[in-house]
C-alpha cells in the first residue's frame, strides 16, 4: 500500500552541508549529507544524491513524494545577503505575494525532480529547534539557538511544545556570537568551513589572558546581546578583511595556516571559549527568567561547542539541557521534515525514534581487492576486535547504517585502546594526519560512566564534555612550557581521551541505541577491565567520513590503520603504499583540512 | 558589457533589497517571525 505522507526535508540554501531527510507516514526513514556522497567536504550544492538515498531506502520513487520542506527561507536569505539588513514587513510579505516560479535555484531544482509534491519553507532555526525537540525527552521546553546565520538573524529562543512553537526574541544581524567565534577561527590560522572544533580543541592548553583584548571587539549586555563593532559579513572577503583589525587590539599578527602555534594562540583560543561561554550563559539566564521553563533545547551551529554544552547543563541553570544530536546544519533537512510533521499531526504530541542516527546508507559488499587481505578468524567478532585493541592494533569499522551528522558513533569509525601511552600522536600524526593537539574522544558504556567521570547523564552524541573523577588524576606539574609537554604527561590511565584540564568529549553507548558499539566496548571490558574506547570519524582531514565499504577499504590503504572491519568480516592492513602514493592520495583533501 | 549589466543589476537589486529591508536593532529583540511553512 502505498504511504499516505513522504514528506522530503532539504538543507543547503544557506550554501553548506546540503542533506536530505526522509519520513514515510511519520517514520524517519534515511537521512544523509550531500558530502558523503559527492566526497566534497561540507557540499552546498543540491543534495540531489542524498534524495536519491533516501527513496532508495525507502523503496520509493520521486512521484511518491507529497511534501518537500526546505530547512531555511531562501527568499528572505537572499534579501539579507543583498542588503545586510533584516526584512522589513514588505519583504516578509513578499514570501506569500510572489509566483511560485520566482524560486531559488534549489526549489527549480527540487520542483524537476519531484514533480507532484507540495513545497514548503522552513524558518532555519525553527529547523534546528524541531530537530532536537522530537528527539529530545521533553514535552514542553524553552528554546537557544545559535549559530552563524540563518536567513537574517543569528540567535532566537523561544518555547516550544506538542502543539505551537513561540518565537520569543532574536539577534537579527549576521555579526554576533557565532561570527565572532569564526572570525578568530579563522585569525588563529584555521581556515577551512567549520573549523572553529579545533579552537575549542586548542583551548583547554591556554590560559584566557586575552579576554580584555577580545572584549575591545563587541558590545554585549546582561542578557548577551551580543554584536561585534564592526559589520562583518559571512563571506570569505568580509572576514579576511576583518583580521587586521583583530591583530590591532591583540597586539600581534595573523597567525598563517603553516605557523607555528605558540602560546599566545594558545591564549587566545582559551579567551575566545571563556567569552563565549560566558555570553551563552546570560543568553540562558535570559530565557529562563523569561519563559521560567525548567528544560531548554540548545540548538544551532554553536550549539556543536560540547565544551560549553557540558558547562551549561552543570551551570543548572536549567534543571535540565538538551543538546541537539546532529550539531550544525547537517541534520537541518531533518528538522524541516519534522515542521511539516507536526502540522500533519495537528498538534497530537509525538516522538521520533531516530534509530541512533544511524540513518544512511549500508556499506554495500567489500571490494575485490579486499578479499587477499581477509583475516579469518574464530568465535565472536566482537571478543576477536576487542583483543586486537588490547594488544595496541587501531582498527577501522565500516559497519550498518551510516551516521548522519559530523560525529562517527560507531558504524564509520576507527576505535583504539586509551590506555596506550602515545595513542593521541599516533593517531593524530599517522592516521589521522592531523594536528597533534587535537584530543579523542572516550565512547564509554553508559551505564559505567559515573565509575570515571563527573557526571553520569547522557550524553549518547558525543554532545556534551565531562571532567575525570578526581580520584583518577595524576596532577600536571605546574612548570611544563611547552604544548608537547603537557600533550605528553601522563595525566591518567587513559591519557588519549582525557584532555590537559580532565575533560572529556563523551559518548555514553548503551545498547537501546548503538547495540552493535556497545558490544565492542564491552568485549574490551572484559579483557582489561576498562569500559572505554577511543572513537573518531573513519576519514582523514578533509575528507568526509567513509560511506561505503570501497571507500572505507581506500582510506584504510591509505593510512597505518592495522585492522578493518567491513560488515562482518576482517581485513589486515597491506601496508604497500609507498610514502609518496600516500602523500599524493591525501593532497586531494589538504584544501579542506 | 555583461559584467555591467550584471554588476548594475545586482545594484539595483541591492537597493531595492535595501528599501524593502530596515536596521538591525542591537542585542535581542522581541521576533516578529511567524512560523508559517507556506511564506518563502
Amino acid at each position: 500500500m502505498n504511504p499516505s505522507s513522504v514528506i522530503l526535508g532539504i538543507g543547503g540554501i544557506l550554501g553548506h552541508d546540503a542533506n536530505a531527510a526522509l519520513l514515510v507516514d511519520g517514520r524517519l526513514v534515511h537521512s544523509s549529507q550531500e558530502e558523503r556522497h559527492t566526497r566534497r567536504k561540507h557540499d552546498g550544492e543540491f543534495p540531489h544524491l542524498a534524495v536519491a538515498a533516501a527513496l532508495r531506502s525507502a523503496k520509493l520513487v520521486a512521484d511518491d513524494v507529497t511534501d518537500v520542506v526546505f530547512a531555511e527561507k531562501a527568499l528572505q536569505s537572499h534579501l539579507f545577503n543583498l542588503s545586510g539588513r533584516p526584512a522589513g514587513p514588505i519583504a516578509r510579505a513578499l514570501g506569500h505575494l510572489l509566483p511560485e516560479g520566482f524560486s531559488s535555484r534549489y526549489a527549480q531544482a527540487a520542483r524537476a525532480l519531484l514533480p507532484r509534491a507540495r513545497f514548503q519553507h522552513a524558518w532555519h532555526h525553527l529547523s534546528h529547534v524541531a530537530g532536537a525537540f522530537h528527539t529530545s525527552p521533553f514535552e514542553r521546553a524553552a528554546f537557544l539557538c545559535v549559530d552563524g546565520k540563518g536567513e537574517d538573524y543569528s540567535a532566537s529562543m523561544g518555547v516550544i511544545d506538542h502543539g505551537e512553537i513561540k518565537l520569543l526574541w532574536e539577534q537579527d544581524y549576521e555579526n554576533g556570537l557565532g561570527m565572532f567565534y569564526t572570525l578568530i577561527t579563522y585569525y588563529l590560522g584555521f581556515l577551512s568551513f567549520g573549523s572553529e572544533y579545533k579552537v575549542m580543541g586548542l583551548a583547554p592548553y591556554g590560559t584566557p589572558r586575552y579576554v580584555a583584548e577580545l572584549s575591545r571587539l563587541f558590545t554585549t549586555d546582561e542578557r548577551g546581546g551580543f554584536q561585534l563593532r564592526r559589520p562583518v559579513r559571512f563571506t570569505w572577503e568580509s572576514l579576511m578583511d576583518a583580521l587586521p583589525w583583530i591583530a590591532t587590539e591583540t597586539g600581534f599578527p595573523v597567525r598563517g595556516k603553516k605557523d607555528a602555534l605558540d602560546q599566545r594562540h594558545i591564549d587566545l583560543a582559551a579567551s575566545l571559549q571563556f567569552i563565549f561561554e560566558e555570553e551563552l550563559f546570560k543568553m540562558a539566564r535570559f530565557l529562563r527568567a523569561e519563559t521560567g521553563e525548567p528544560h531548554v533545547l540548545f540548538c544551532g551551529g554553536c550549539a556543536q561547542n560540547c565544551v560549553a554544552a557540558g558547562k551549561l547543563r552543570a551551570r543548572g541553570i536549567f534543571t535540565e539541557v538538551f543538546n541537539s544530536p546532529v550539531g550544525g546544519d547537517m541534520g537541518s533537512g531533518f528538522g524541516a521534515a519534522l515542521l511539516r510533521e507536526r502540522e500533519r499531526r495537528a498538534g497530537h504530541p509525538f516522538k521520533i525514534d531516530a534509530h541512533g542516527f544511524y540513518l544512511g546508507d549500508e556499506p554495500g559488499p567489500a571490494p575485490a581487492a579486499a578479499q587477499p587481505y581477509r583475516l579469518p578468524y574464530s568465535g565472536d567478532l566482537h571478543a576477536f576486535v576487542a583483543q586486537q585493541l588490547a594488544a595496541g592494533k587501531i582498527v577501522a569499522v565500516v559497519r550498518g547504517g551510516m551516521e548522519l551528522g559530523a560525529r562517527a558513533l560507531g558504524a564509520r569509525s576507527i576505535f583504539a585502546d586509551p590506555r596506550a601511552p602515545g595513542m593521541q600522536s599516533r593517531l593524530n600524526l599517522a592516521v589521522k594526519f592531523r594536528e597533534s593537539f587535537r584530543p579523542f574522544a572516550p565512547a564509554i558504556l553508559a551505564e559505567r560512566v559515573g565509575e570515571w567521570f563527573d557526571s553520569s547523564a547522557e550524553s549518547d552524541y558525543m554532545n556534551y564534555t565531562a571532567y575525570l573523577r578526581p580520584e583518577l588524576r595524576n596532577p600536571m606539574p605546574a612548570d611544563f612550557a611547552t604544548l608537547r609537554d603537557r600533550l605528553d604527561f601522563p595525566r591518567c590511565s587513559i591519557p588519549s581521551v582525557i584532555h590537559v584540564d580532565f575533560s572529556a568529549r563523551l559518548q555514553t553507548v548503551r545498547p537501546s541505541v548503538h547495540p552493535d558499539f556497545h558490544r565492542f566496548i564491552s568485549a574490551f571490558d572484559a579483557l582489561t577491565g576498562v569500559p572505554i574506547l577511543i572513537n573518531t570519524s573513519f576519514n582523514v582531514s578533509g575528507q568526509p567520513i567513509v560511506r561505503t565499504a570501497a571507500e572505507g577499504w581506500d582510506c584504510f590503504v591509505n593510512t597505518n590503520i592495522d585492522l578493518l572491519v567491513l560488515n562482518d568480516e576482517i581485513y589486515r592492513n597491506p601496508f604497500d603504499k609507498t610514502q609518496e602514493e600516500k602523500l599524493a592520495w591525501l593532497a586531494q583533501f589538504a584544501k579542506s583540512a | 558589457m555583461a559584467r555591467t549589466i550584471r554588476q548594475i543589476g545586482l545594484t539595483l537589486f541591492a537597493a531595492l533589497a535595501r528599501l524593502l529591508s530596515r536596521p538591525s536593532a542591537p542585542g535581542w529583540s522581541r521576533s516578529t517571525r511567524t512560523t508559517d511553512l507556506r511564506r518563502r
